[in-house]
């Protein structure tokens, strides 16, 4: 089984078919399992035979939802922009929980193990996300229906093209950048960074993860490279959308699955002319296809754009490997002091949240003043009729 | 340069036929089906809507729903075939004999409806549609301005008012608010509003003025007894504005008003129903569909007027987690003159505690309810007790007044209990 899944292409096909069938399901149900490429993550898990990464995801999904629904949106009246940010970033930090706890819970073999892990850490609460957005029948529903169409079509094309030649691979050795071991700090680290950029800078960084794929294949080349194919989706994008009307979560899928395209097609044929940095990221199965198309993803959101992601997700990269390089260096107490200090950023992002609390507030008092009970927004009332 | 060239070919030439190749030529072909499906599917529900001669798109914040329903009714009394949809409370669509249809609605609310709703109107029969009412689904100002420009494209634009609401998507004030609903009018003809604060309503007038828009701004206070006498149910602000789209289409006002008289009604009923639990008579009026504390007390009295004498009377707050601004708004807005005691359903209820207490609550008049949890009393059970609380002693009668929204789980269980599950 494992030779048939050697091949990287394969994968990258599913990854593109499960964004294409989760585009259907949205389309066809208006169901949503855990974001766009939840169920090719779990669709990947289920054909490499992932069972104990699945099952870890599965508990980590279960917790999360239970601190999200039981704590955080109890407790806070936040916009969901944060509420979706915070229930993916509890999915890390109890993902990482999970892996130090049982270290061997996510054992897939590189290059193509590094995407998955990196996505174990965020899914948990994508799916956490949705299932208190939609419901979890809703989202279950969703998440079996892409991962079982998609294997249904990959399966069987996966047999069919084993007889064939794998195509040519590049002479270049995989080199892992980052060490496995600081895997769980850079997952957290990339998330509270793009926390950080978005609600204090309002700057976008390629989704959650986009700037961890970039660190990972670290070099300016890379950064550009990704920058350009992810402008030439946007460009695409463009032309298509005077063509055809797609809602944001439609777009957002056609970006992925057009800026994955783009970056597969650029890596192959700049590897063809023997451009060594595109051959070194052509080694990586699916984190430069998913560095692309979250970041034309994230052009085409409401309230972003070329250079809004651009400048984000360089700034978060660079953050990040600076992040790295001190825990590498300094040891992880270091990095974590340091991550603590980049996360005060978002006490602008904080403090911004007051402005609408105070209006709702505001405006709901403003019955008690038309009825006379106050005499003002600003006050309280005890309950007691107005003085007459 | 040759050697590249020729590596290059060589290159090719050695993937033509392999797993790389084919498995790049099949994600390609994926994405180029995707596109061509949905481009050929939306392209004929958008063909078969912008050949509809009148489109009406109503938005703002209170009353969208059952001003389709009026406007559907003028216009099918006028002899203009007309569909609608609403959105609110309940998903409904109406089609161009007057039958209503229930929106099946599996995953969330999604502005692809209104395409799936011409779709499904073209396997209908009747006559074909010369008008189409819809009610805008969007509250985000891009997705309004989406909506109208890229799908609906209308000639005639409602905006009921503007009045606090969807603070988190439409801003935290009535200018803001007015702004956002304006991107509605881009391309349309007529802007009919019943708006009626002086400096929202200059807001609109502007916005439509910039847009080359007529406006056409009435108000229900102008309506003579007998207009008002035909619809007694009905707002009179949104009388006025479905006999004035039915007087732009065409539509004699008399002729327009018989449509309106018997125009079909939104599903949540409008008086309270009562029910014998342990041996005390609840009643129960649900006024979830008002959504801004702007609307709050006409219809709050209405509800306690419905309530028996002498019972405790809860407000059952329906927080949701996605509209933390407005369980704000509603829990500084109601207070113990208006109810008895409050009942917190769905989060984010601890900060709605907070909030209610500095509106003059006191912990032991707030019951939060759930059904999550271990040791988790009958909901019926934990109300008496708070009841019982507040009287003094078991009463024989308690009232619950559920406000701010209409679906949430807890909130959905209690109105089944009176309303039954159908209703909405």
């Amino acid at each position: 089984m494992n030779n048939l899944f050697e091949d990287p292409a394969l994968f990258r096909l599913l990854l593109v078919l499960s964004v294409g069938v989760a585009f259907a399901v949205y389309t066809r149900l208006h169901l949503v399992g855990g974001g766009s490429v939840t169920g090719g993550y779990v669709a990947i898990l289920v054909v490499t035979g992932q069972w104990s990464t699945l099952l870890g995801s599965v508990l980590v999904t279960l917790i999360t939802l239970i601190v999200v629904r039981g704590f955080v949106l109890r407790f806070f009246g936040l916009p969901r922009s944060w509420q979706f940010t915070i229930s993916v970033f509890v999915g890390a930090l109890l993902t990482a929980v999970l892996a130090a706890i049982v270290p061997p819970w996510i054992s897939l073999g590189e290059p193509l193990g590094l995407a998955i892990t990196f996505g174990a850490f965020v899914i948990p609460g994508l799916i956490a996300y949705d299932v208190s957005h939609q419901g979890f029948p809703q989202t279950m529903l969703a998440l079996g229906l892409v991962s079982a169409i998609t294997l249904a079509i990959c399966v069987p094309v996966f047999l069919l093209l084993q007889g064939l030649p794998r195509g040519t691979t590049d002479d270049v050795p995989f080199v892992q950048r980052i060490p496995t071991d600081l895997i769980p700090y850079a997952v957290i680290a990339v998330i509270l960074i793009g926390a950080v950029l978005r609600f204090s800078l309002d700057l976008r960084s390629g989704g959650f993860i986009g700037a961890l794929f970039i660190v990972e294949f670290f070099s300016p080349e890379a950064f550009l490279a990704v920058g350009a194919a992810a402008l030439t989706t946007q460009v695409a994008m463009i032309v298509i959308e005077r063509r055809v009307v797609l809602s944001w979560r439609q777009r957002g899928m056609v970006a992925l699955m057009l800026g994955a395209l783009v970056a597969w097609a650029g890596l192959y044929w700049a590897s063809a002319f023997g451009w060594v940095p595109a051959m070194e990221a052509n080694l990586y199965t699916l984190s430069p296809l998913l560095a692309t198309g979250l970041m034309a993803a994230d052009m085409g959101r409401k309230g972003s754009d070329v250079l809004r992601t651009f400048l984000g997700t360089g700034l978060s990269a660079l953050i990040l490997a600076v992040l790295l390089w001190i825990t590498a260096t300094l040891g992880l107490a270091a990095g974590v002091g340091s991550l603590l200090v980049v996360s005060l950023g978002l006490i602008p992002g904080i403090l911004a949240l007051r402005a609408p609390w105070r209006a709702a507030e505001r405006s709901g008092k403003m019955r008690l003043v038309e009825l006379g009970r106050l005499t003002s927004p600003g006050g309280r009332t005890d309950g007691s009729p107005p003085p007459s | 340069m040759g050697d590249a060239w020729e590596a290059l070919r060589t290159h090719v030439r050695d993937d033509l036929l392999t797993q790389q190749s084919l498995s790049a030529v099949l994600a390609t072909t994926t994405l180029i089906a995707v596109l061509v499906v949905w481009y050929v599917w939306s392209t004929r529900a958008l063909r078969a809507l912008r050949a509809i001669p009148l489109r009406v798109l109503v938005t703002g914040t209170r009353g969208k729903s059952s001003t389709v329903r009026l406007i559907h009714g003028a216009l099918h009394a006028g002899g203009i075939p007309a569909i609608a949809k609403m959105t609110g409370t309940a998903s409904r669509e109406l089609d161009t004999q007057g039958h209503e249809y229930s929106t099946n609605r599996v995953g969330q609310v999604s502005i692809l409806e209104v395409l799936e709703t011409v779709h499904r109107n073209l396997k209908r029969s009747g006559p074909p549609p010369k008008a189409v009412v819809l009610e805008c689904m969007a509250v985000t100002p891009d997705l309004i301005e989406f909506v109208s420009r890229r799908i609906v494209r209308p000639d005639v634009v409602v905006i009921t008012n503007a009045l606090w609401d969807h603070l988190e998507e439409e801003g935290t004030s009535l200018g803001e608010i007015a702004i956002s609903l304006s991107l509605a009018l881009p391309g349309a003809h007529l802007l009919v509003t019943s708006e009626h604060r002086v400096g929202t309503l200059s807001i609109l007038r502007y916005e439509a003025a910039l847009q080359d828009v007529d406006v056409d701004a009435v108000s229900g206070r102008t309506l003579p007894a007998n207009v008002l006498a035909a619809a007694p149910n009905a707002h009179p602000d949104n009388l006025a504005m479905a006999i004035a789209v039915a007087e732009y289409a065409g539509v004699e006002p008399a002729t327009a008003l018989a449509g309106i008289a018997s125009a079909s009604k939104e599903p949540l009923p409008v008086v309270a129903a009562a029910s014998v639990i342990d041996g005390i008579t609840w009643t129960y009026r649900d006024i979830g569909s008002v959504n801004d504390t702007d609307s709050l007390t006409p219809a709050l009295l209405d509800a306690r007027a419905q309530m028996p004498e002498g019972a405790v009377v809860l407000g059952m707050l329906v927080t949701r987690w996605d509209r933390p601004l407005r369980a704000m708004q509603f829990a500084a807005s109601v207070t113990p003159e208006d109810v008895d005691g409050l009942v917190i359903v769905g989060e984010p209820d601890v900060l709605v505690r907070h909030v209610a207490r500095r509106s003059g609550w006191t912990d032991d008049r707030i019951a939060r309810v759930s059904i999550w949890g271990f040791g988790q009393r009958p909901i019926f059970r934990r109300l008496a007790d708070m009841a019982t609380h507040i009287a003094g002693e078991t009463p024989e009668n308690i009232g619950i007044i559920a406000m701010e929204n209409n679906h949430q789980y807890v909130a959905d269980l209690v109105r089944e209990k009176f309303y039954g599950s159908g209703v909405l």
